[in-house]
């Protein structure tokens, strides 16, 4: 259980401008199923995302996750919490050039140092799992743009979160692979992995597998 | 423990892919280096062996040497000055030198002539250092023959030659006996070049300095610690210029790695941003960094530190030859023993890895608190 | 897409390893030149000595490293206080030094400069000129 008391996100306070990207909102989410924020272009689905996912904080307001208060924890914890819980996958990929597939999908877990072994495993495992088993040592930036998001979702999962994060996951992809994508997260979901995404995509949030949409508008519930 | 050192290692590894990214440029960057790091390291072990050596060798000096000065110039000594000396307490021996140079044109080389106190080649004989002998092609039983002071041409048999192991001190020694030696440079026979007194006492050489100072007021006494402060103070000067030279290269590539640094390209901020987001700490990225560093001003300094080892002290410091040599014709062929100095390299050390890592880290530091939401746009 | 087993990946995905292993061989060797250093310098013992001996036989003061001028052979025999001491180039103890430039030409200072004419003058090298190691007087 997520929960968002009171919470706004304000840019660049207090000067001429100032940018109110989210204002007071409350909103409670279950942590299982797939619920997707649904919103024109600016309407502050990501700021939000950013928020509940612990890369940055509410400018005021709460969110809890589980009971626990993760809006204002010193940046050590926030980024224990952004590792264990969550796993992201960007509009852009955000793969990192010049690494193989398999280092990018194993970057999440350096920080937690698991040994070498479990860890290239559970990499190939990952990566065999979404049909990239023959990429893993191709370089990230020779992918196709279907391969680059499932390899994002990979280094998403390597730290086995219990929530997963989509901003706009299908920006950058067609129609056909768009529901591959989906069909994939709709995977995930069903073995008990959270998902939040943010979307105006109607491919998206018309999804038979979306268990909810909460709709934004101009950073307020619509 | 296991799993800190884990950490590291996996930290390694992203440094080491990143380095990998652009090969070019890191190789490009490792090569200059380590050729820095190469010629300060062979300056700092070629000075550093001769300063020893010069030390350990240069400690049989006479511990006193007195010159005379002419008018503020040097002067040869006058054979009474020896009797003027007297009998000064603490002096266990005193007698006169004589030597001088001369520049032979065949070979445009300067040789050393010296009358030995002890066994001076009989009449007609000489004894070359080895690199005389071999300017001038001579082996025992040749001629070595020299136009004198007088214009007159000299023959002198070779009887022996000086052992080959005395090179560094002896290349360009000509020795014979005291009357060739007079005949030859039409020296007067009552004068020396200079006098020596063997004070057996190491605290009684000062003393005997400042009476021969009042006795003597037209003379020089020269003290062995002289001697040897002034091959510490001629090695430590060469050394300096060349240290200060190189210095400034590496701090000129130091800045020019900080300012690279400094310009982070948006490339870069957007990598440090994904590594934050997908749950990197600050101090992971700064560790990162650190090592990426490390790893190749720690490889620069390695390769560096070992290659200036083979050179200077396996290939005799074949590179700095020309330099030492300047326009001497008689150099010696000799290989400099390998006296290392521990805090040296130690110091070599931190002043080669220490700024460039430093100089990788810090401007990372900017990048790597900002908080990482800016991946999401 | 056919399945990969993990065995079909064997790239060598860390490159720590190989970088460590040759760190770790580079500083083994470091620590050799250490002890190369000790046992050399304990070998040269009695090529040392010799040395010692013929310093102390022939009185000698200083180590032939510089023979390319009088002045430059004996530098702790020099007065110290010498232009030129080091080098026509060279930092010098007092300013004058360095608005005095190196002779022109060769490089050799011309009271140097072999020359036929030298050689056919009987009164060179003038015997009164002090052959002292200071020797400055030719070039003042
Ligand atoms: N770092 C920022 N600085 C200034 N304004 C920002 C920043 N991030 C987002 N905004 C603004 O906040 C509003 C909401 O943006 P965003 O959360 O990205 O909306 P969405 O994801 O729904 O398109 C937009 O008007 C955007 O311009
Ligand atoms: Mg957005």
């Amino acid at each position: 259980m997520i929960r968002l008391a009171q919470v706004s996100k304000v840019f660049n306070q207090g000067r001429h401008n100032e940018v109110r990207a989210v204002r007071d909102l409350s909103l409670e989410l279950d942590t299982r199923g797939i619920t997707v924020f649904k919103g024109p272009s600016g309407s502050g689905k990501t700021s939000l995302l950013a928020m509940i996912g612990c890369l940055s904080r509410p400018t005021s307001g709460r969110i809890h996750l589980e009971g626990r208060l993760i809006s204002n924890l010193p940046e050590r914890f926030m980024t224990a919490v952004r590792r264990d819980t969550f796993g992201f996958i960007f509009q852009r990929f955000n793969l990192i050039r010049g690494l193989t597939v398999l280092e990018n999908v194993m970057l999440p877990a350096y920080p937690l140092a698991p040994a070498p072994s479990t860890l290239r495993d559970r990499a190939l495992d990952l990566l065999r799992q979404f049909h990239l088993a023959e990429r893993a040592n191709n370089q990230a930036e020779w992918l196709s743009g279907g391969e680059a998001q499932r390899t994002a979702i990979c280094r998403a999962l390597i730290n086995r979160p219990r929530i997963l994060i989509a901003d706009e996951p299908t920006a950058n992809l067609d129609s056909q692979l768009s529901r591959e994508l989906l069909a994939l997260i709709g995977d995930l979901a069903d073995q008990g992995k959270g998902v939040l995404i943010s979307s105006h995509d109607p491919l998206v949030f018309d999804h038979a597998r979306v268990s909810r949409v909460v709709e934004l508008r101009d950073g307020r519930l619509a | 423990m296991r799993a800190l050192l884990r950490r590291q290692r996996y930290l390694l590894d992203y440094s080491l892919s990143s380095l990998a990214r652009r090969p070019g440029k890191h190789l490009a960057l490792l090569l200059v280096y380590t050729l820095i790091v190469f010629l300060l390291a062979s300056t700092l072990l070629f000075t550093q062996s001769l300063r020893r050596e010069a030390a350990l060798v240069l400690a049989e000096s006479p511990e006193l040497i007195v010159q005379r000065l002419l008018a503020g110039r040097h002067e040869l000594m006058p054979a009474d000055y020896l009797h003027r000396l007297g009998r000064l307490r603490g002096v266990s021996e005193s007698y006169g030198r004589l030597w001088g140079y001369f520049y032979d044109p065949a070979v445009k080389a300067n040789y050393t002539l010296l009358v030995p106190r002890q066994d001076p080649p009989a009449p007609g004989d000489v004894i070359l250092g080895t690199g005389v002998a071999r300017a001038r092609g001579l082996g025992v039983g040749d001629y070595l023959s020299l136009r004198s002071a007088r214009g007159e041409p000299f023959s002198f048999k070779v009887a022996a030659l000086l052992e080959a192991d005395t090179e560094l001190v002896a290349s360009d020694l000509i020795l014979l006996g005291p009357e060739d030696f007079r005949r030859f440079f039409a020296f007067p026979a009552d004068r020396y070049t200079d006098i020596v007194l063997r004070v057996p006492n190491p605290s009684e050489v000062r003393k005997v300095a400042e009476k021969i100072a009042l006795a003597l007021p037209d003379t020089r006494p020269i003290l062995r610690e002289e001697i040897l402060r002034t091959y510490d103070a001629l090695f430590g000067w060469r050394q300096g210029v060349v240290i200060v030279l190189l210095t400034g290269a590496l701090l000129a590539f130091v800045i020019f790695a900080f300012d690279r640094a400094a310009g982070l390209s948006a490339e870069e901020r957007r990598e440090i941003g994904i590594l934050k987001a997908i749950g990197w700490e600050t101090g992971d990225v700064l560790r990162m960094k650190f090592w990426e560093g490390a790893a190749l001003s720690l490889t620069a300094f390695l390769a560096g530190y070992l290659l200036a080892y083979v050179h200077v002290f396996f290939f005799a410091a074949t590179l700095f030859a020309p330099v030492l040599k300047g326009w001497a014709v008689l150099y010696p062929d000799f290989s400099p023993l390998p006296f290392v100095d521990g805090l040296q390299v130690a110091t070599l050390f931190f002043f080669t890895v220490f700024p460039y890592t430093v100089a990788t880290i810090v401007p990372i530091w900017r990048a790597a608190i900002t908080d990482p939401d800016q991946v999401m746009r | 897409m056919n399945m990969a087993n993990s065995s079909s990946i064997h790239a060598p995905w860390r490159k720590s390893g190989p970088f460590l292993w040759t760190l770790g061989l580079s500083l083994l060797l470091c620590v050799l030149t250490f002890v190369h250093a000790a046992v050399a310098t304990r070998a040269a013992g009695e090529e040392l000595s010799e040395r010692r001996n013929l310093v102390a036989r022939l009185d000698l003061t200083d180590l032939a490293l510089f023979t390319e001028a009088r002045y430059t052979r004996h530098p702790s025999q020099a007065d110290l206080h010498g232009a030129f001491q080091d080098h026509p180039l060279a930092l010098e103890h007092f300013p004058t030094g360095s608005l005095v430039p190196a002779p022109a030409g060769s490089g050799w200072p011309a009271a140097l400069e072999p020359s036929e004419s030298v050689l056919r003058e009987p009164e060179w090298p003038a015997p009164a000129a002090a052959p002292g190691a200071t020797g400055q007087g030719e070039r003042s």
